[in-house]
């Protein structure tokens, strides 16, 4: 079997696989009906095809979708085929998401990458439900206005939320969403709007599921939006504390070196082990840093090197000394004549 | 007719010993006959290079310039300390360790040119191709006349401001006494430096070939006592330059 085969193989199980959890999670999220609603529920098991479909591409979401939709009904003892165009059209909700390779939006590198799988979500949770209600009002199930309010709304915004929430988590797991700076500042805001929304938009589900509201619900709702607010700003502090604590560091650095102090470039390790913009440049700065102390190195080996200097007064002076001996001038006088004497005399 | 190789430097610790040893290994190892005398009588060395004991050396160069024996007597065939490498064969005539027959020599001095003759009797009875002497450092009166009998000169230096007066003054006084080859070996060069740099350096400096130049090996450090560098590591760049010098010496 090749690797190929073998990856094919394994792709093929976990769609089966994802299918069969999202088939679970739709019976035993069936207790949460929206308020109003017959149909649509709290069910946050939706990212589990439309991630499948990023991971694994149109087909493996599609699958996903459509047969944990079936697996669902079979479980809840209505059969497979109980409602076959919501079965499609829970195919199609992870199958969007998986165009997300072609559209530039896998990985998620930049502001507009990010946007498009945004979009792409917004899509998944639209289209195939605005399919699959059309359906219903065609065959005279449901009237339009009822369909609409009572179904495909309140399937829209909560799918929609679900996968806003979770969607850009799952793929910063998976290594899809990359960690640039764009992307630091904007999840923080992002998380804090999401945040905000979608406690607001549960709790409201949440209270009026009882068909109720009153003043002290509405206390809670609000102090709900607070903590989650205040979760916001603590994380964006946090973030901004990542992204400018580096440059703090990069600068300390940067001050020591042109003091002609190369010795604390091991204080930028941990910045160089980032992904984002701020480990390449503190991995240049370091490399220019290198390059600059070796260029040093030389030119000092080079001043170096260039000592080889003699003081050639004293050295006439030392040499007069012993050439002038008397010995020296017997020894010069029969030097010739010794060498031919002893060794091989060079011609 | 055999070939006087001297290997002088100014200033001990240069590692001229060490060289004089490569150099006559590598000889021997072409198939030559080599003789090694060890003139640094007041602190010999080049022995233990060989794996001599003092003991295995009853009669010394000193025994001949005291007249005790002929200079053929103080000769040992050391080619065993080439490990079966040995074409030729190598004789070394070694100087006393003894401290008592060190101060004896320093204070009774002997007759100069007893060592002139003692080469040259050596050389027509060990029938020799080549005679490397391992110098005294400085520049007394054995060393001068070790450098006047020589048909080639290896001054060995090292790249230290504490080197470069005397190596001149050496290079000078050989120029006097019409060496007929002379070559520069710089020795121990810090492997930071640039070679070729110091090369072209010393050679426009002292207007005298470089032959060679060794950087600092602390591996060879390591083995230099413990036998012959260039028996063991016959590629090691470092052999390649004692070559390169063992050429320039003869051809």
């Amino acid at each position: 079997m090749t690797p190929d085969t073998a990856k094919r193989i394994r792709a093929v199980g976990v769609c089966i696989a994802a299918g069969f959890l999202y088939g679970f999670a739709n019976v035993l999220s069936g207790r949460f009906y929206l308020p109003g609603c017959d149909f649509a529920e709290l069910r946050p098991q939706v990212v589990v095809p439309m991630f499948l479909g990023i991971l694994y591409g149109p087909l493996g979401g599609f699958a996903a979708g459509a047969l944990g939709d079936m697996v669902g009904y079979a479980i809840g003892g209505k059969g497979l085929f109980f409602a076959v165009h919501w079965s499609i059209a829970n195919g199609f909700m992870g199958l969007i998401p998986g165009l997300s390779r072609c559209l530039g939006a896998r990985p998620v590198d930049s502001i507009p990458s990010f946007a498009r799988l945004l979009i792409l979500l917004v899509l998944a949770s639209s289209l195939p439900f605005a399919f699959s209600t059309g359906v219903d009002v065609a065959l005279g199930s449901l009237p339009f206005h009822q369909a609409l309010f009572f179904l495909f709304l309140p399937i829209f915004i909560t799918d929609t939320l679900w996968a806003f929430l979770f969607i850009p988590l799952l793929m910063k797991l998976a290594g899809l969403l990359l960690a640039r700076i764009e992307m630091r500042t904007i999840l923080a805001v992002y998380y804090l709007l999401i945040g905000t929304v979608m406690a607001t938009w549960l709790s409201i589900i949440l209270i009026t599921m009882g068909d109720r509201l009153r003043v002290e619900e509405l206390y809670t709702l609000g102090s709900v939006t607070l903590v989650v607010l205040a979760i916001g700003l603590g994380v964006s502090a946090f973030t901004s504390k990542r992204i400018t604590a580096p440059v703090v560091s990069l600068t300390r650095v940067a001050r020591q070196v042109g003091d002609g102090d190369y010795s604390r470039l091991d204080a930028l390790e941990v910045i160089r082990r980032r992904s984002d913009e701020m480990g390449t440049m503190a991995e240049v700065f370091s490399e220019m840093v290198q390059s600059v102390q070796k260029r040093e190195q030389e030119l000092k080996k080079e001043v170096q090197t260039l000592k080889v200097l003699i003081d050639r007064d004293k050295q006439s002076a030392d040499l007069e000394k012993i050439t002038g001996s008397d010995y020296f001038k017997s020894l010069k006088q029969k030097a010739g004549k010794l060498r031919r004497r002893t060794g091989g005399e060079d011609s | 007719m055999g070939r006087i190789i001297s290997v002088h430097s100014f200033r001990g610790g240069t590692g001229k010993s060490n060289t004089a040893a490569n150099l006559a290994a590598l000889y021997a190892m072409e198939g030559q006959r080599v003789g090694v005398v060890d003139t640094d009588i007041q602190s010999p060395g080049i022995h233990v290079i060989f794996g001599l004991k003092e003991e295995q050396t009853p009669l010394s160069l000193n025994d001949y310039l005291w007249g005790r024996c002929t200079i053929e007597q103080t000769a040992y065939d050391v080619s065993a300390a080439l490990d079966g490498n040995c074409q030729g064969s190598i004789y070394l005539i070694p100087s006393r360790v003894n401290a008592a027959d060190i101060a004896r020599i320093i204070h009774d001095g002997y007759d100069i040119d007893l060592l002139s003759d003692g080469f040259r009797e050596l050389i027509q009875a060990l029938k020799l191709d080549i005679l490397v002497i391992d110098t005294h450092p400085g520049l007394n009166e054995e060393t001068l006349l070790s450098i006047a009998l020589s048909n080639s000169l290896l001054v060995v230096m090292r790249p230290d401001f504490q080197d470069y007066q005397g190596t001149g003054l050496t290079v000078e006084v050989a120029r006097e006494l019409e060496v007929p080859r002379m070559v520069i070996l710089i020795n121990k060069a810090p492997s930071s430096f640039d070679l070729e740099q110091i090369r072209q350096n010393v050679s426009e400096t002292y207007n005298c070939p470089v032959a060679g130049v060794i950087p600092h090996s602390d591996e060879m450090m390591g083995l230099a006592s413990q036998g012959i560098f260039s028996v063991h590591y016959p590629d090691h760049p470092v052999v390649l330059e004692f070559k390169k010098v063992a050429k320039a010496l003869r051809d």
